[in-house]
């Protein structure tokens, strides 16, 4: 798959997973792996970046099992960053969708 | 490769960036692996899924330059992480060999011509043999003269532009290497 197309999806991944609670790392990359097939180790640059650019701020938590995690929360900007991206990324679906249904559709008749 | 070697490799590669910068991702790497590992995963098994060192250092390193150039609005910056991004291979293919054909081209046609102007006059003392009107004879000697005028101040021109273009174009790859290799020239 084009790397930068990926890391747009990735993007918005993980950002929309922080939506309804933190999440730490560890726990992003399983969540993400699981629904495809991605280098672990480029979730966390992407990590960085988005904590750079001010959408996630990071604090680090003890746990009782296991090691500490680092925890990424959405700002306010991370919120309002996610919410264009969804809609980019319903405008692009529904454009795509309808070109596969049209070009399958053609190919039958 | 063990995980000893991931982190060799990955803090080798990351030598141009800042020490805490460095540090952070080494961190995050290190709690990926204590966490793969709490959960009964083979060190092997980590790092197969984790990707190699040499393209997670490449990632970190684009996105370093380009948060540098973000930050510092240098354009030289920006070049660099532009560079950064698509890759030695790619940049000379486009940037470096598609103007360079270009110009050869441009300037070999140009001597061509040059050599073919000044040729003229011999081909029209050659002719003249076979025209009996010494007027037109005469006529196309001083009209050939001329064009061969032309072709040797247009060849002149032509070896001092290709001489020029040579000097620019060396120093143009040096400070493309230094970019790609992301040397500062002045910092």
């Amino acid at each position: 798959m084009n790397v930068q197309f990926k890391k747009g999806v990735l993007t918005l991944c993980v950002l929309v997973l922080t939506l309804k609670k933190d999440r730490y790392g560890y726990e992003l990359v399983n969540k993400i792996s699981e629904q495809f097939l991605i280098a672990e180790g480029t979730i966390y640059p992407l990590l960085r970046r988005l904590t750079k650019d001010g959408y996630f701020t990071t604090y680090l938590l003890e746990s009782q099992e296991g090691p500490p995690r680092k925890y990424y929360q959405l700002t306010e900007s991370g919120k309002t960053y996610i919410e264009v991206l969804i809609k980019e990324w319903e405008l692009f679906s529904t454009g795509v969708n309808r070109l596969i249904e049209e070009g399958t559709k053609s190919d039958e008749g | 490769m063990t995980k000893d070697d991931f982190f060799n490799e990955l803090q080798r590669r990351l030598e141009k960036l800042p020490a805490t910068e460095r540090e952070e991702i080494l961190a995050d790497y290190e709690e990926h692996f204590q966490h793969a590992q709490f959960e009964g995963k083979e060190e092997q098994e980590i790092l197969a899924s984790l990707g190699s060192p040499r393209k997670l250092s490449k990632e970190l390193l684009a996105d370093y330059y380009l948060g540098q150039a973000k930050e510092k609005n240098s354009y030289a910056n920006l070049l660099r992480a532009v560079f950064k991004t698509l890759g030695l291979g790619f940049f000379n293919l486009i940037f470096v060999i598609g103007p360079f054909l270009a110009v050869i081209g441009v300037l070999l046609a140009l001597m061509v011509v040059s050599v073919a102007l000044i040729l003229t006059p011999f081909a029209m003392i050659g002719s003249a043999i076979w025209i009996h009107d010494w007027l037109l004879s005469l006529l196309g000697i001083f009209i050939t003269f001329m064009l061969a005028g032309i072709g040797l101040m247009l060849g002149a021109g032509v070896i001092r532009f290709s001489k020029a273009f040579y000097r620019w174009f060396t120093n143009y790859l040096q400070s493309n290497l230094r970019l790609i290799r992301g040397v500062q020239k002045n910092e």
